[in-house]
């Protein structure tokens, strides 16, 4: 298939390389397909690029490759959603930010992307009561525990 | 909004699955119990809506900010560069040849070394 991106231009890309999201990027409900895109010049900063929408493009990257301690448990009813069965099958993604009017840097440990890598089906996994940060900051790190997130009310069956 | 009054102990009931127990208060707050089906996501109001921001805040990333991270992104690609010899699976993105923005590019599937 072949779609517009302001980042990119147009690009053409196989219809089995899309991920289709089965629960929302928050703030991105309507949007279910995207792709993920590498920039050389910036990797390993991926690009998670909406295939319906030119404009909408979201810095990603392999937590572990900047946080080494980053270590998380994907919740069973989303390992559940997403079919993963097996650890290696998931590919975990964090959104980045990197602010236009400042130098900040700054990237969500809370509410990571999980795909699968084998039916390139993906969720935003919200760690509701985990301590990860929202906005794990790299210019600050001691500022980094923004725990907007740290007591969320869990639910059971 | 649908107001109900509930006494401590008492339920309300949403959509035959969903059930929410006032159990009790302190002057200022209420504590709540939520019993829910696993798949259906129950959030703070402010941890979604702070997470929801923080997206909208990434869609927003400027290029300016991509000369920052530099230093950032040498220390995760020596990260990865010392992981590929483990048998760990990289996402598989799609890469995308930069030649001009203007002009199409095509792009090819791969599976990243690392």
């Amino acid at each position: 298939m072949i779609f517009d991106s302001v980042r990119f231009g147009e690009i053409e890309v196989d219809d089995d390389s899309c991920i289709e999201f089965i629960g929302p990027i928050l703030g991105f409900e309507h949007h279910q397909k995207f792709v993920l895109l590498d920039e050389p010049e910036v990797r390993p900063l991926q690009w998670l690029q909406s295939a319906d929408d030119p404009t909408l493009c979201l810095p990603v990257i392999e937590p572990y490759l900047l946080v080494p301690e980053y270590d998380i448990e994907v919740p069973d009813h989303e390992v559940e959603a997403l079919e993963l069965a097996r650890a290696e099958d998931a590919c975990i993604l964090c959104i980045v930010v990197l602010a236009k009017d400042s130098d900040e840097v700054r990237m969500n440990l809370c509410a990571p992307i999980v795909i699968n890598l084998c039916s390139r089906t993906a969720k935003q996994v919200v760690l509701s009561g985990s301590e990860q940060p929202i906005q794990f900051r790299f210019r600050d790190e001691t500022a980094a525990m923004d725990m907007v997130g740290k007591e969320a009310v869990g639910a059971s069956a | 909004m649908l107001v109900l009054k509930r006494r401590r102990g008492e339920s309300i009931i949403i959509n035959d699955n969903i059930e929410i127990t006032f159990l009790e208060t302190d002057h200022r707050q209420a504590r709540l119990g939520i019993t829910a089906p696993r798949e259906v996501p129950v959030h703070r109001k402010e941890v979604y809506l702070a997470i929801q921001r923080e997206n909208l805040a990434a869609a927003n990333s400027s290029d300016v900010g991509l000369d920052l991270p530099r230093d950032l992104l040498g220390q995760a690609r020596s990260r990865r560069d010392a992981r590929a010899g483990e048998q760990s699976r990289s996402c598989s993105s799609t890469h995308v040849r930069v030649h001009d923005r203007s002009t199409l590019r095509s792009a090819e599937t791969v599976i990243k070394d690392a």
